[in-house]
């Protein structure tokens, strides 16, 4: 509190502060202006039965399930920028300009732009095609699709143009702020339907003892997610450019527990579930193996152990984790890059020679937190997944990579606010 | 040059101020000199008496207008009276060459000087001081207001004096260095600024800008190790240079390919980095018999190498530096010229001595640092005057928080800007150059040849010596006739060649012959490192209306190009048959060209918002320190202070060594006797608990304090505070600048990285404060001694120097 109060004793900051509020406030109303002609009610109705767009419509801040115009903006963009980092292992050209400077950075947030609209298109009329005619749209005809599109379109441009400079002009990073924004504000009425579902028309000694029982959970959860972002190991780093004062402390490489953060989980997720979305978008109706399979790749069925071959999906989500995990540290923790840094600016890390000793070092460390990080997703997830099947409680959104990204944001906001305002501490002064 | 106008309506505003004040001169001139100086007096008392600027600034100007007819007979255009207003508005006026800028800055600075608080005019060299002084300085010294000059050599009290003038004409370096020294001052009397008011920049994109990524060092002397720079650079010239197979690609890497490498060593000219191969470390650890070259304990090894191969391999001679006298010395890239007594800092110009084969200086450490950009923020209002400042135009808002506007020119600019001529070899553009330069000498135009450097200087004129056309050279070699080769290079005929000393600020006046015959030719034979130099290059033909052309000779071969995107117009040349002395002037490499240049700059521009984003919490930290150092050299007396370092150290002694509610009696007793002087023993302190022996052990050092009373210890009490602070000051830019250096590496734990710079940095300043206050009550008790009436001082006195 009063580092926010020194935050807004200058006027650079002060500003600052005021565009990451409002934009978030004003995207926050675009989620629910509505989109002309479609049947919000009827999008409800399909929502119930989904987990993968549960997931989709918090990161959106309910806006999904309203399609309002802001239905797509964040999801989309996630997706792009997942698009363009695949993108960029595939193309050495794409990566080469991504580490270009400004310039590359620029070009390739740009891309990203478009991607994302092109996805928020592609979505938006996927949607109107697949349910416009069965009761979501009032009208379906050409020019209502249009016109639809054309809104989910404009709604996504802004929302993005004005998140997207937050990075700039505000603190932080903008689509994490919005992300954890829109999950933050979805917790009383999550709360309540928890309410509803599992205390309601009991004694009110149960109910209480249901919510005391609830509350624990999410404090051992959120405890547990505050351990994987915390955790780290130090490496320690030796720079002979300059010799070190007495004051410095040693300087190290940090390699995080939390180093492929939730994208493992996101694309595992995509995966298993990419079967049913698929015969979604054909509009196909799957039996026999293929509806098997299907309900073996169904997150709600793993914890019922209704057939004797569901475990075997959750099985192969774990496979998927791993595989994913290793995959995702790499692209944030590439050993060769940071040893080829390392070797450029003169660094080394002490008793190990520059070169392939460093990488092979670097990536043993890389490899273990993976599993780590890998271990402590498994526990964050699936664990409430369980609970909540057992339970039989589907609307408790905001447990699992949830939460992973609400603690991340936070202690990046934090760090920065805290920073912006440090000079201002009175204990930094020389004299009084 | 466009003509289109960038900001019409604050001009047609301007402009109607121009007429008014144009007017209000006609009131002026019926007037005696002395009833001028009446009026300028009156307006001085005016402002001094709480009017605004604003309201007085038509009479101002029309008072300098007047005044400026009488005394140098220039009278100002209109265009230049708006120059005027925008410097008074603290904007940026983009004023083409030749244009009279150190005329236009007149008006704003005698209407600034009104309110007797100091004006400065900063200019980029000396030799443009002292000129503006004399040209300029009749103009306000005929209005009654008093002008000084400060140069590189002017002596303390010359400068103290300089200072207080109204108006001062200063060079950036000196400035910038005075405010540091000022800020390292150990008594008032040594002080020679006083205060950052309003400053006019000339050439304000070289200083805010081209200058702004190297930050101003005060350095003082470190230790001697020429033994270990001489032995590395000779490791080092017996390594063999090697290549690698390809540039740094993550999809490989994750694939599991490394590059391959031959030979000792790699270098990398983009990232100006050498890189040991495996076969290299093994050549180190052998010559100098090591176990193992990374081990801890080979630090200086590892540095003196790195050092080495950067100096035998990145550190180019008669291009990063000259060496004149058995000296090296630095060569400022985007002037030309010599930066006096500037050296590289890290141990790279000891690295450079050794590979010269001069004397090794000692090391240097520094002890005071600050960056332009921070330092300009500091005045009231300042503001620039330039020909090439509007491509600058968002830098200068974001990190200055400065408006730029475009001064149209009083005569149209009729220069014919050739398009680039480019080949593929260097060989092929300078037979180019030199036929270009006979085609133009043959009608009686004189041309100037702009490089970017002292060796092509060198290369071209050995090749027009060859050709026989007599020619005259101008470089940071060379630099003893300056002004008469400039005063020479207007004369029909004349061929220059010049680094881009001839670029910024020179003034080529033409004669009848050469006008006649097209003016002034100006050929580049390399494109900057900014479009803007390219431009100040060009600037130099065509000024006030006067005919000239430009062009510029590039080769695929340049190092810009080479670097950074030469590749394409390399196929391209290729690809259409062009042999090596084939030039090709088209729009298509025209662009190929501009983006090369254009991710130059754009690197260059990365480079000073990080230099600007860190030094700003930097700044933050060095504001507090001087200020608290001005306010102990100005006040009455420290006693405050000094009771505030006892109380502090106090605590912090006890904190340091209370572990958890255990307190470490015996390494306090320690530490307390050894700094307080004091002969306390265990017994004093044992069973005290922790608040209790904080205040005990502070009302033991009160004690001692209060003995010390004499007429002297007011002055040595402030003496060794500042000294303390000096001392733990510099200790703490070191520990910063070790920080900024590794910083970097906590980016790869996902978090924001100067958050964390800002975070780190003020965890050392805690540190520092606490050196601070031990340090202080050490000097109290070891260094002010007192004996028999008579007293000692006894503390080193640092020698600082530049």
């Amino acid at each position: 509190m009063r580092t926010l109060s020194h935050l807004l004793k200058e006027k650079d900051t002060r500003m600052k502060f005021l565009y990451t509020v409002l934009v978030l406030l004003l995207v926050r109303f675009l989620g629910s202006v509505p989109v002309y002609g479609i049947d919000a009610a009827y999008l409800q109705f399909l929502f119930q039965d989904s987990n993968a767009l549960d997931f989709i419509d918090l990161m959106s801040g309910g806006s999904m399930a309203q399609l309002s115009i802001a239905a797509f903006g964040i999801s989309s963009y996630i997706s792009a920028s997942i698009l363009l980092q695949l993108m960029q292992v595939l193309f050495p050209k794409l990566e080469k300009m991504g580490r270009e400077g400004t310039i590359g950075r620029k070009r390739i947030e740009r891309i990203t732009f478009t991607v994302a609209l092109v996805i928020t298109a592609i979505s938006g009329f996927g949607i109107c095609r697949t349910y416009g005619s069965a009761g979501l749209m009032d009208h379906y005809d050409k020019l209502h699709i249009l016109l639809a599109v054309g809104s989910w379109l404009l709604g996504s441009t802004v929302i993005l143009f004005l998140t997207l400079r937050i990075n700039e002009h505000g603190i932080g990073n903008g689509i994490s702020l919005l992300l954890t924004f829109n999950i933050l504000t979805r917790i009383p009425s999550s709360a309540l339907a928890y309410y509803e579902n599992v205390a309601g028309g009991k004694t009110i000694f149960k109910g209480i003892l249901a919510i005391a029982a609830m509350a624990a959970f999410i404090y051992l959860f959120y405890m547990i997610a505050i351990v994987l972002q915390k955790g780290v190991i130090k490496v320690p780093i030796r720079q002979f450019k300059k010799a070190e004062s007495i004051l410095n402390s040693e300087a190290f490489l940090p390699v995080n527990v939390n180093i492929a953060n939730v994208m493992p989980v996101i694309y595992a997720a995509t995966l298993v579930s990419f079967p049913q979305t698929l015969c979604t978008i054909l509009g196909f109706h799957p039996t026999g193996y293929v509806l098997k399979l299907i309900n073996t790749l169904d997150t709600s069925n793993w914890f019922t152990f209704e057939k004797w071959y569901y475990p075997f999906g959750l099985l192969f989500y774990l496979f998927a984790l791993f595989v994913f995990g290793f995959f995702s540290s790499e692209m944030n923790f590439c050993s060769e890059e940071v040893a080829d840094n390392m070797k450029k600016s003169g660094d080394l890390i002490p008793g190990i020679n520059p070169g392939t000793d460093t990488v092979d070092y670097l990536e043993k460390r890389r490899k273990q937190m993976s599993i780590l990080n890998v271990v402590f997703l498994i526990v964050l997830t699936l664990v409430p997944d369980f609970v909540c099947a057992r339970i039989g409680f589907t609307q408790f959104t905001f447990l699992g990579t949830s939460l992973i990204i609400v603690i991340n944001t936070l202690y990046d906001t934090a760090l920065r606010f805290h920073a912006a305002a440090i000079h201002k501490e009175k204990r930094y002064c020389l004299f009084l | 040059m466009s003509t289109k106008q960038h900001n019409p309506i604050w001009l047609k505003r301007s402009l109607l101020t121009a007429n008014k004040i144009i007017k209000k001169q006609k009131d002026f001139q019926s007037k005696t000199d002395n009833e001028l100086k009446n009026i300028s007096a009156m307006l001085k008392e005016r402002v001094q008496n709480g009017e605004k600027l604003n309201t007085v600034l038509v009479e101002a100007f029309a008072l300098v207008r007047e005044a400026s007819k009488r005394v140098t007979g220039l009278e100002h255009y209109p265009v230049q009276i708006v120059g005027g207003i925008a410097l008074h508005e603290g904007k940026i006026a983009e004023l083409k060459t030749g244009e009279g800028k150190t005329l236009v800055s007149t008006m704003p600075v005698y209407l600034n000087a009104l309110e007797g608080k100091g004006v400065h005019i900063v200019t980029v060299n000396d030799y443009l001081a002292g000129r503006d002084a004399e040209l300029m300085g009749k103009i306000h010294e005929f209005l009654g207001l008093t002008v000084g000059v400060v140069l590189s050599g002017t002596s303390k009290e010359e400068k103290q004096k300089a200072y207080a003038c109204d108006i001062t004409y200063v060079t950036n370096t000196e400035l910038g260095f005075d405010y540091l020294r000022d800020n390292m001052a150990k008594n008032s009397g040594e002080v020679v600024q006083r205060g950052l008011h309003y400053a006019v920049i000339d050439e304000v994109d070289s200083i805010l800008i081209d200058e702004a990524r190297t930050p101003l060092i005060i350095s003082g002397e470190g230790e001697d190790a020429s033994k270990l720079y001489l032995a590395c650079d000779q490791v080092a010239k017996g390594l063999k240079k090697g290549t690698i197979s390809r540039e740094f690609n993550k999809m490989e890497a994750i694939v599991g390919e490394t590059p391959e490498e031959t030979g000792d060593y790699i270098v990398h000219e983009k990232e100006k980095t050498v890189t040991l191969t495996a076969a290299g470390v093994e050549k180190v650890e052998r010559y100098f018999g090591l176990q193992q070259y990374s081990d801890r304990r080979n630090l200086n090894i590892q540095h003196g190498m790195d050092l080495a191969l950067r100096a035998n391999n990145i550190m180019k001679k008669d291009i990063d530096y000259v060496v004149r006298n058995g000296k090296v010395l630095i060569v400022d890239v985007s002037t030309g010229r010599i930066m006096e007594g500037r050296q590289y800092s890290d141990g790279l110009h000891q690295a450079i001595e050794a590979k010269e084969g001069v004397e090794i200086q000692r090391e240097t450490q520094t002890i005071a640092m600050t960056t332009y950009q921070n330092f300009f923020n500091k005045y009231e209002k300042f503001s620039g005057m330039t020909g090439t400042g509007y491509s600058e135009k968002k830098e200068f808002k974001n990190t200055y928080h400065l408006d730029t506007v475009v001064i149209p020119t009083n005569k149209p600019v009729i220069r014919i800007d050739h398009p680039d001529v480019v080949y593929l070899t260097k060989e092929g553009k300078y037979k180019g150059i030199i036929q270009e330069i006979l085609k133009s000498i043959r009608k009686g135009q004189p041309v100037l040849v702009g490089t970017t450097s002292v060796e092509t200087s060198e290369e071209l004129s050995y090749l027009l010596k060859k050709e026989w056309i007599s020619h005259q050279l101008l470089n940071a070699k060379q630099d003893a006739h300056e002004a008469e080769i400039i005063a020479k290079a207007g004369i029909h005929g004349t061929v220059t060649i010049a680094t881009n000393m001839a670029g910024r600020g020179t003034d080529i006046i033409l004669d009848e012959e050469a006008k006649q015959a097209g003016g002034l030719k100006v050929i580049g034979s390399e494109r900057h490192e900014a479009i803007r130099i390219d431009d100040q290059l060009r600037g130099r033909s065509g000024r006030q209306g006067d005919p000239g052309e430009s062009v510029f000779y590039l080769s695929t071969e340049d190092n810009m190009l080479r670097l950074h995107g030469a590749d394409r117009i390399r196929k391209m040349l290729q690809a259409g048959g062009y042999s090596d002395e084939e030039p090709l002037q088209d729009k298509t490499f025209a662009a190929a060209v501009l983006k090369a240049q254009k991710k130059v700059e754009d690197i260059n521009f990365a480079s000073r918002k990080n230099v600007l984003e860190y030094d700003r919490i930097n700044d933050k930290q060095r504001e507090m320190v001087y200020q608290e150092r001005r306010k102990i050299l100005s006040g009455e007396d420290v006693q405050d202070e000094i009771l505030q370092c006892i109380d502090h150290y106090c605590r912090d002694l006890v904190e340091a060594y209370t572990k958890k509610k255990n307190i470490d009696y015996q390494r306090i007793l320690k530490e307390f006797r050894k700094t307080v002087n004091s002969d306390l023993t265990i017994e004093h302190l044992e069973n005290l608990k922790k608040k209790e022996l904080i205040r005990f052990l502070r009302e033991n050092t009160l004690c001692r304090y209060r003995k010390m009373e004499n007429e002297y210890i007011r002055e040595w009490e402030r003496f060794a505070l500042l000294q303390s602070i000096d001392a733990a000051w510099k200790e703490q830019l070191r520990a910063l600048e070790f920080l900024k250096q590794n910083i970097w590496y906590l980016g790869y734990g996902q978090v924001d990285v100067k958050s964390c710079y800002a975070e780190e940095a003020f965890k050392l300043f805690a540190l520092m404060q606490e050196n601070i206050y031990r340090m202080t009550v050490y000097a109290i008790f070891h260094y002010i001694i007192v004996k028999n009436g008579e007293d000692k001082l006894n503390m080193e006195k640092e020698e600082a120097e530049e």
